[in-house]
């Protein structure tokens, strides 16, 4: 995969290698611009391998040195900040991580939840009412054998 | 402003769960004593859902972009059952909008709901204030507790922030870098300070008895 290009009394070797790039975004979508980057080699977890900073749209690229193994790769910038991990083979195809939730159904559990909360406020509102409606339910039924004081249906308004 | 997995260690995530379930122990203790809390709970419950959407409504103050957080409005209009509310709000956005982590739910727990109740007394001294019972006064009173319950966990944020940072990475940017997003805060303090106290005024015009938690 190695092209020579000669020049005069210099010489540039042009190599070709796969290049592991990442992207890191705020869950806003925009970049993460100039955060920290430390990536970890299968072998030394202990140790970033490599550290750097993320260019203006959140872009990272390195080039693992060992075929096999699953790289960590950690982007912080002023307490955000994400780690992933990623598993390189030897046929060196990166298999990326688990995409993020697509956003409608994000939106639609939100809605849910949101449903949740709402639906237990009604709850517990309609709760009082019908602790009242069955205390005079009660009051009727006390003083009612004679039929003298049955309530109204306005009453149980 | 949510404190996300993996960027604090096992030990600041033990202690924030610690932190919060004495406050959460607190918070119901307090509500017990008010008598029927289920009087409350509607209100909660409506104001949970708000706390909960909130996070997702992202406002650009550049050069980042920051979102709403409510806590103190919470820590203003429910008094202690702004803890509970809030500690349910967040389990429920780390789960569903992946805001903040179930690790880490102690902590940002605790860093937002102490504010929320510190927030509620500052609202509680208003008594204390010449021209009780004046809009005006009240008004004051929301705001500044709408606006100290975010300035005080944006503090606690930056602090955590800064004494958290793992030695692979560089402490002195992510300084620099938590100290201008701190700053963006200050415009939605603000912000936030108006909105609670608009409601505040509100409900006293409209249902004061929804106030009445808080003398």
């Amino acid at each position: 995969m190695s092209t020579p290009v000669r020049a005069h009394g210099a010489q540039i070797e042009v190599l070709q290698h796969p290049a592991i790039e990442i992207v890191a975004t705020f869950d806003t979508g925009a970049p993460m611009a100039n955060a920290q980057v430390a990536v970890y080699a299968p072998n030394a977890l202990e140790t970033p391998w490599k550290t750097g900073r993320t260019d203006n749209e959140g872009r990272f690229s390195f080039m693992p040195d060992v075929a096999e193994g699953t790289w960590e790769v950690t982007v912080r910038k002023a307490g955000h900040g994400q780690t992933t991990t990623f598993a390189l083979s030897a046929a060196s195809d990166a298999r990326a991580p688990d995409a993020n939730v697509p956003a409608p159904r994000q939106w639609l559990s939100m809605a849910a939840v949101v449903w949740g909360f709402i639906g237990t406020a009604l709850y517990f509102t309609k709760k009082d009412f019908t602790k009242k409606d069955l205390t005079l339910k009660a009051s009727r039924f006390k003083d009612s054998p004679k039929g003298d004081s049955v309530a109204t249906p306005t009453e149980y308004r | 402003m949510h404190i996300p997995d993996g960027i604090v260690s096992a030990q600041v995530c033990a202690a924030g769960y610690g932190l919060t379930g004495l406050l959460t122990w607190h918070s119901l203790r307090k509500i017990n004593k008010q008598g029927d809390p289920s009087g409350n709970v509607p209100k909660a419950a409506l104001l949970t859902a708000a706390f909960f959407v909130a996070s997702s409504l992202y406002i650009p103050i550049p050069p980042s972009s920051v979102h709403l957080l409510l806590n103190g409005l919470l820590g203003v209009v429910l008094g202690y059952f702004a803890f509970p509310a809030i500690l349910i709000g967040l389990f429920f956005q780390a789960l569903i909008v992946g805001h903040g982590g179930l690790t880490t739910l102690g902590l940002n727990a605790t860093m937002m709901g102490l504010p929320a109740l510190l927030a509620h007394h500052i609202f509680r001294l208003r008594p204390l204030a010449k021209g009780t019972g004046k809009p005006l006064m009240t008004g004051l009173f929301a705001f500044f507790g709408g606006a100290f319950g975010l300035v005080v966990t944006a503090l606690i944020f930056m602090g955590i922030v800064i004494t958290t940072v793992p030695a692979d990475f560089s402490a002195q940017a992510e300084q620099a870098a938590v100290m201008t997003l701190t700053i963006a805060h200050i415009p939605l303090a603000i912000l936030e300070g108006i909105f609670t106290a608009m409601l505040v005024l509100f409900l006293q015009r409209v249902k004061p008895e929804l106030l009445g938690g808080n003398p």
